[in-house]
């Protein structure tokens, strides 16, 4: 069945096996996450991670004409502070009479004064609350959407139903491609479909340069984007992913449901997958020549910083999320760096063959797959003792009492041929500025205990009981 | 609670689950432990990396969490808490563990206080409170840790400080993180205690944490700065006798801080002699810093109008200060939507809710010269200083309006901002003139 005729989203985990808690090593995992099916692990001991709830606001965030009602207590949507949303967010705030005789008027008012704020859409976050009590909100988000006349959707974010945030990512999309996009009459337009969620503005630039230099028009989504963007993916050329594991969803639908081809290549990170992006792009708008002539003006400035090896003689731990890893190591190696160790948020079916495949990286280096839980790492870094600790955004910092450099990934560009030049340079200047870092000191060192960094690092991940 | 039918735009109260993971995480030595679903240690953290609330002792993605999924909603996650207790014990160094139980499992019925005196009675220190997200705001998460605390204070096996002063005040009623510039008022608080001689139990704070909660029975005093500490010094006057001095909001000028001093000495006996010398060097301070602003407090500073969005203490602290010092006109206070008493008298309006649409229109209304208020307020046509949660766009460390020291940095960034808004006016009325005059010009020539 194809994505979008599902009444709902699947989790992750049905959908395409994913697995967010593993650690060994690259030979290890080859080895137990190579096969045809795969078993899942949990962890007995874990830390704070973002939950399906966190993943949908984020990819809710960027369109802007539409409001979200995040249907729960009130912590459930402080989230969304940071996001960006500026006054496009309520919630219910529920409170405990709620959670017995349940939240439907709550609900109802919500919507209704976000249209009356004038959103033209509606999309309703289901929270742990609602889900346990049973609230039947999609009925209130389907009663209103006839009575106010614009699309009132309800996600269903349980919050507990999946153990990886992505899920999240794939309840918008399936909402997207259910109730957003349409066919436009069946002919392909001239223009690529750029699926994004967060990647950061310098990031989305250094593509829409590639773009541009090709001649091809772009509809971003769903980051920077409104409901006519959404609207109009259904009837472009092709999508192109910048962040594939988290927007495959979208993309699939898209391919499946409106004839979109969906352009299969990795994020354009680093010198090998940026230029096989630029490439599939040229061919699939019939501008290769385009192509070949941008990826050689470009190709000759980037030689030279490798040439100078930047990060020579440095060992590099790196967490990532899937779609970024594999060129951010190639990245790495590039510059003269090597890989001493692999961090990943997720794998699943569709990536697991190609996440670790970088060459040059010795086989026994350890492998953990989680999101945060920032004790394994602390334990493996604390063995290996890398020159250089590389993370997502506010999991960076803590990696310098143990020696490293730590660099956060949330905040330098690194997309494109653009992206190079700055990830290089920042690099460059952290190891630099490195010492003051290191001698902040922070309290990572008591804060895990000596027993925990001498056990094995992988001591708390058992394969999960039926 | 304010009760609200149709939704709450840009809610920014949290929830009691986050209020009390805020300050454990704030406390040396306590490890905070979430029976939650994933996201429900984290969805602060993700407001705050942005903002004023940074890392504390434990970090946001270090925070030990069950994450628990469905399996564990639909046959109860106890056993998975039994675990993750076992484990966080053995993995984080940690004097205090506390157990913060969530919507989730308070509506399985998760048994979270058998589990933590299932562990305490093995003699790990451990101990749990129910503050599930929907019993109450960030603020109401504050007390209810803190009161499960105090309750569990005698049991708790942890080491006391070394050397018990003479003297020790517990302080109370600033919330870490809900109060942006909590670090920086219990600096101040310290700071006077200890001219005094005494030492302050701030329990968040450089040279402080679990020892602090341990020693908290032993005070002779508690200074509680909010209402929100009024009902932890009530459970301590009951359980320990520890006699309590009440203020709405931390002191900020010279005058509070004196009258603070004065009330310490008289309910602990001190000397008089130190307490004066104290409050004199206090005023040489306060004075000699003000006189940089005399000149242009009467020209440019004096009288102007002003709005607060805060808490009521940190409104109150805001408004009386410039009222008393500035003449300032305190237009409108809107407070958190807790309270329906008006928490200043000085103020012309008051207003309850925590609604970012509601507060625009209010301040649309108030008309005000310039706007205390938090990041969702800010707005490019007014005077604005961000002074509330959450603040996205500075990084809030040691700031303070507390005290002597806070009282000049609010006079400074009041005058600042003041000098910066008549500045912007004076330029666009010079600008509308030349271009008026050029026009004027070209008309004479045609």
């Amino acid at each position: 069945m194809a994505l979008k005729d599902a009444k709902f989203a699947l989790i992750r985990e049905r959908r395409s096996e994913a697995i967010s808690s593993y650690h060994g090593t690259l030979t290890s995992m080859r080895q137990d996450l190579g096969g045809e099916s795969v078993s899942q692990r949990v962890r007995t001991f874990t830390q704070a991670v973002p939950d399906e709830i966190a993943a949908a606001l984020t990819a809710l965030s960027g369109v802007e004409d539409a409001a979200v009602i995040v249907h729960g207590v009130s912590g459930c949507s402080s989230g969304a502070l940071g996001l960006g949303f500026g006054r496009r967010v309520y919630s219910t705030d529920l409170n405990e009479r709620d959670t017995i005789l349940g939240g439907d008027s709550r609900l109802r008012g919500a919507i209704e004064r976000a249209a009356k704020d004038g959103a033209k859409a509606i999309f309703v976050l289901g929270t742990p609350v609602v889900a346990i009590n049973n609230d039947d909100s999609s009925y209130a988000a389907f009663e209103a959407e006839s009575e106010l006349g614009i699309k009132v959707v309800f996600l269903n974010t349980d919050g507990f139903k999946s153990k990886t945030a992505f899920t999240g990512y794939d309840v918008v999309h399936h909402s997207l491609l259910k109730r957003f996009i349409d066919a436009g009459g069946g002919a392909a337009r001239d223009f690529a479909n750029v699926l994004s969620i967060d990647e950061k503005a310098a990031d989305v630039s250094a593509v829409l340069e590639i773009l541009r230099a090709l001649g091809i028009a772009y509809n971003i989504l769903p980051a920077f984007s409104n409901l006519h963007n959404l609207k109009s993916a259904g009837s472009a050329r092709v999508s192109v992913a910048l962040n594939p594991s988290k927007t495959e969803y979208l993309a699939i639908g898209l391919e499946e449901s409106f004839g979109v081809p969906y352009i299969r290549t990795a994020a354009p990170i680093g010198a090998s997958a940026t230029e096989r992006f630029v490439n599939e792009l040229g061919s699939a708008f019939s501008v290769s020549d385009k192509a070949e002539e941008y990826i050689a003006k470009k190709r000759a400035a980037v030689d030279n910083i490798f040439e100078t090896a930047p990060l020579a003689g440095k060992k590099a731990f790196l967490h990532a999320t899937p779609s970024q890893l594999k060129g951010l190591a190639e990245l790495i190696i590039d510059l003269g760096g090597e890989i001493a160790g692999f961090a990943v948020t997720e794998i699943d079916r569709e990536n697991r063959a190609s996440v670790f495949d970088v060459e040059g990286v010795d086989v026994n280096v350890p492998v953990i797959i989680a999101d945060g839980q920032l004790f394994e790492i602390a334990n493996v870094l604390e063995k290996i003792k890398p020159d250089l600790f590389l993370s997502q955004d506010g999991q960076a910092s803590y990696s310098a009492a143990s020696g490293a450099v730590p660099v956060s990934l949330g905040r330098i560009a690194f997309y494109g041929y653009a992206g190079m030049r700055a990830f290089s340079d920042f690099v460059a200047k952290q190891i630099k500025g490195s010492r003051p870092l290191a001698e902040i000191g922070f309290n990572e060192r008591e804060l895990y205990s000596a027993s925990w960094l001498r056990k094995s690092a992988n001591w708390f991940v058992k394969r999960e009981l039926k | 609670m304010a009760e609200n039918s149709e939704g709450v735009r840009s809610l920014r109260t949290g929830c009691a689950l986050q209020g009390a993971l805020a300050a454990l995480s704030e406390i040396n030595g306590v490890i905070p432990i979430v029976h939650g679903n994933a996201g429900c240690a984290a969805h602060r953290n993700i407001a705050c990396a942005l903002g004023a609330a940074g890392e504390g002792a434990i970090g946001g993605f270090e925070t030990p969490s069950t994450n628990i999924f469905e399996k564990q909603v639909v046959f109860g996650g106890g056993s998975r808490l039994r675990e993750q207790i076992k484990n966080t014990v053995k993995t984080l160094n940690g004097s205090l563990y506390v157990v913060l139980g969530s919507c989730e499992s308070a509506m399985v019925g998760d048994d979270i206080l058998g589990m933590a005196r299932e562990a305490a009675e093995q003699g790990a220190p451990v101990l749990a409170s129910d503050v599930a997200g929907f019993r109450g705001n960030a603020r109401d998460g504050y007390v209810r840790v803190f009161k499960d605390i105090i309750e569990a204070a005698p049991e708790l096996r942890i080491a006391l400080p070394r050397e018990a002063p003479a003297a020790a005040v517990n302080i109370f009623g600033i919330v870490p993180r809900e109060d942006v510039r909590f670090r920086g008022d219990l600096f101040e608080l310290k700071r006077i205690a200890e001219a005094l001689g005494i030492r302050a139990n701030l329990f968040f704070g450089a040279e402080n944490g679990a020892e602090q909660l341990a020693a908290m029975p032993a005070a002779r005093l508690d200074l509680v700065f909010s209402k929100w500490g009024v009902e932890l010094a009530e459970r301590l006057r009951a359980k320990y006798g520890i006699p309590a001095l009440i203020y709405a909001s931390p002191p900020s000028g010279f005058d509070e801080v004196a009258a603070l001093v004065a009330d310490i000495a008289k309910a602990l006996g001190l000397d008089k002699k130190v307490s004066e010398a104290f409050i004199q060097k206090e005023k040489k301070a306060f004075d000699y810093f003000l006189r940089g602003l005399r000149e242009k407090l009467y020209s440019r500073i004096i009288n102007k109008s002003v709005a607060i969005v805060g808490s009521e203490g940190e409104s109150r602290q805001i408004g009386g200060f410039l009222s008393r010092y500035f003449g300032a006109e305190i237009t409108a206070i809107i407070t958190d939507g807790e309270s329906k008493e008006p928490c200043a008298d000085y103020a012309k309006n008051y207003y309850c809710t925590n609604d970012a649409g509601k507060i625009r229109c209010l301040l649309k209304n108030a008309g005000a010269d310039i706007v205390f208020g938090s990041s969702l307020e800010k707005d490019a046509s007014i005077g604005f200083i961000e002074s509330s949660y959450p603040v996205l766009d500075y990084t809030v460390l040691s700031k303070t309006y507390t005290g002597t020291i806070g009282a000049v940095a609010l006079a400074e960034e009041f005058a600042s901002i003041v000098r910066l808004r008549n500045k912007d006016a004076e330029s666009k009325l010079a600008e509308a003139i030349r271009e008026n005059n050029i026009k004027g010009i070209l008309e004479d020539f045609k």
